[in-house]
């Protein structure tokens, strides 16, 4: 028998690859989620931090919804699904499992963003899992690494989680490519880079790449919202109800304004 | 255990020259396959960089459409960088190493641009 | 699912649709700005609430947080969907209602009673934290009633 109790999420990952675990890990959290693991290796994160691969075929139109719903009918054990949609020829083998590996990376980074409480292991319940799936050491170094990235071109990720941005009113530079097209005509000044995710059927992560760099261009702006500490204050917005408004107040306990950071030119080449 | 992805790459070994090949997210930089000599593809983050760079560069400069392939050429080597079709989705990159000794550059960058649409099949 | 209890289910009558019928208090400021707040703030709490709209019984809007829903339509919606829902609660013999939740395609929509006279429509995308939504709600639905209870005490 080895140490009781992992000290960590991560820690418990690399303990359920090594023994080969088939299961899954509920945890606990804002949001937290719910981890799929087919013998040791992550194959699904649902999380509500982020699209699941389901969200992203549907979302995205890849897959149409009676598709779909045929071939859950026709598959009843979601672990089978993807074999289940490639046969029917509605998505290619090596593409479903291109999608498949960046939810779990995604959703692994989402639930990295909130608070994580505690995880509880369960026998294995169907899942649309990626074959084989992400050994968990990667998944962590990978997390790691996206954390890193956007905090080296903006700030810290958990801020960036929270800003809602809205369309830029200044000088823009240069074309408009379709991506940002897209993620420009969900932007209002009331969704977070998550609520963009969902609705495009994207990565969270990705979205906040492109988010980062649309306000480098021009394309966007933000402010950064006042710590939350978990549930925000209700009293009476600057201007309440309406769509504008680009977040609540800064909490009184932070005395300065939160530094405004500049992405760095580095690869990216700036201007 | 080889994946639907490393089996789809593996084809493109059979180019003459062709060293190493990755499938990586052209937003993320994410690898989600390799065949062959992964050095030799290159870094998967460093290759999205440099194609988003370099299709910004291009858009700014009035270049319509998207990026189709980058070649980049040094002594000994050839790395070329191609565009994915992708019916749904952000887009990917095909990221390969040719040994400059043995490749035929004009073949090869075609024969990646015809195999780089059958890749998710 | 938590025990989920509303401080009371429907007494009335919600079928009527009428946006004609008297409204019984004039649903305007000074309370709109606070309970509209209430609203945002369930949104702040809940990943994936996207909108909601606090309505009458009868299917007249209170107030909304609504971002591409048309306040009225949902309000008028929500009242019809309620009483629905609660005769066919009775007819299955399943107790009071307690919500209505509408998994949808993309989405869910959920319907909440508001004490005796309002309802709460949420609308939330694909990744709605329902678990989170059921923590926090009773604790809204309780503020959204305490003002309003104010709005008919004066």
């Amino acid at each position: 028998m080895r140490a009781p109790h992992p000290r960590n999420l991560p820690a418990l990952l690399v303990r359920l690859h090594e023994d080969e675990f088939s299961g899954t890990v509920r945890v606990a959290g804002t949001p937290g989620g719910t981890l799929h693991l087919r013998d040791g290796l992550v194959g699904a994160v649902e999380t509500p931090g982020a699209p699941t691969a389901a969200s992203v075929l549907l979302a995205s139109g890849r897959i149409g919804d009676d598709d779909w719903l045929a071939a859950c009918a026709a598959q009843r054990d979601e672990d089978l699904l993807g074999e289940r949609l490639v046969a029917d020829g509605l998505v290619g083998a090596a593409e479903l499992e291109v999608v498949c590996t960046a939810v779990v990376f995604d959703g692994a980074f989402a639930m990295s963003l909130g608070a994580l409480g505690n995880w509880e292991l369960s026998d294995r319940e169907p899942g649309f899992v990626a074959r084989p799936g992400v050994e968990p050491r990667q998944l962590t170094d990978e997390t790691t690494r996206r954390i890193a990235r956007l905090g080296s071109l903006w700030g810290p990720a958990s801020d960036l989680a929270r800003v809602r941005p809205v369309p830029g009113t200044g000088v823009v530079e240069g074309p408009l490519s379709r991506r940002h097209e897209d993620i420009l005509n969900q932007v209002n000044g009331r969704r977070t880079a998550r609520d963009i995710a969902f609705a495009l059927g994207r990565g969270l992560y990705a979205v906040m790449l492109d988010l980062i760099r649309m306000r480098t261009l021009g394309f966007l702006r933000w402010e950064v919202p006042g710590a939350l500490d978990g549930r925000p204050s209700t009293a009476a917005r600057v201007t309440p109800g309406r769509t504008t408004a680009p977040g609540p107040p800064p909490a009184p306990s932070r005395t300065e304004p939160l530094p405004r950071r500049v992405p760095r030119g580095g690869e990216k080449g700036g201007k | 255990m080889s994946t639907a992805v490393e089996a789809s790459l593996a084809r493109f070994l059979d180019s003459p020259g062709v060293t190493g090949v990755a499938l990586v997210d052209a937003v993320t930089g994410l690898t989600y396959g390799v065949a062959g000599d992964g050095a030799e593809a290159g870094d998967g983050q460093e290759a999205s960089d440099f194609a988003a760079l370099v299709a910004e560069r291009l858009g700014r400069a009035g270049a319509e459409g998207e990026l189709e392939s980058i070649v980049m050429t040094s002594a000994r080597r050839h790395q070329v960088l191609v565009t994915v079709g992708r019916p749904a989705g952000d887009p990917l990159l095909l990221t390969a190493g040719l040994d400059r000794e043995r490749a035929n550059l004009a073949l090869a960058a075609r024969g990646l641009g015809e195999l780089a649409d059958e890749v998710l099949a | 699912m938590g025990p989920l209890s509303p401080p009371s289910p429907l007494s009335e009558n919600p079928e009527s649709l009428d946006p004609e019928s008297p409204d019984p208090e004039s649903p305007e400021p000074p309370r709109s700005s606070q309970l509209t707040d209430i609203l945002t703030s369930l949104r702040d709490r809940v990943m994936g609430v996207s909108e909601s709209v606090l309505s009458t019984v009868d299917g007249l809007l209170v107030v909304a947080d609504a971002d591409t829903v048309h306040p009225e339509s949902v309000a008028a919606l929500a009242a019809a969907t309620l009483g629905v829902s609660r005769r066919i609660a009775e007819q299955a013999k399943v107790g009071a209602l307690r919500e209505v939740v509408a998994r949808c395609g993309s989405g869910y929509v959920i319907v909440l009673a508001v004490g005796e006279r309002a309802l709460l429509t949420v609308m939330g995308d694909d990744g709605l934290d329902l678990a989170a939504f059921q923590r926090e709600s009773p604790a809204t639905v309780d503020e959204l009633t305490k003002v309003l209870a104010a709005d008919v005490a004066h």
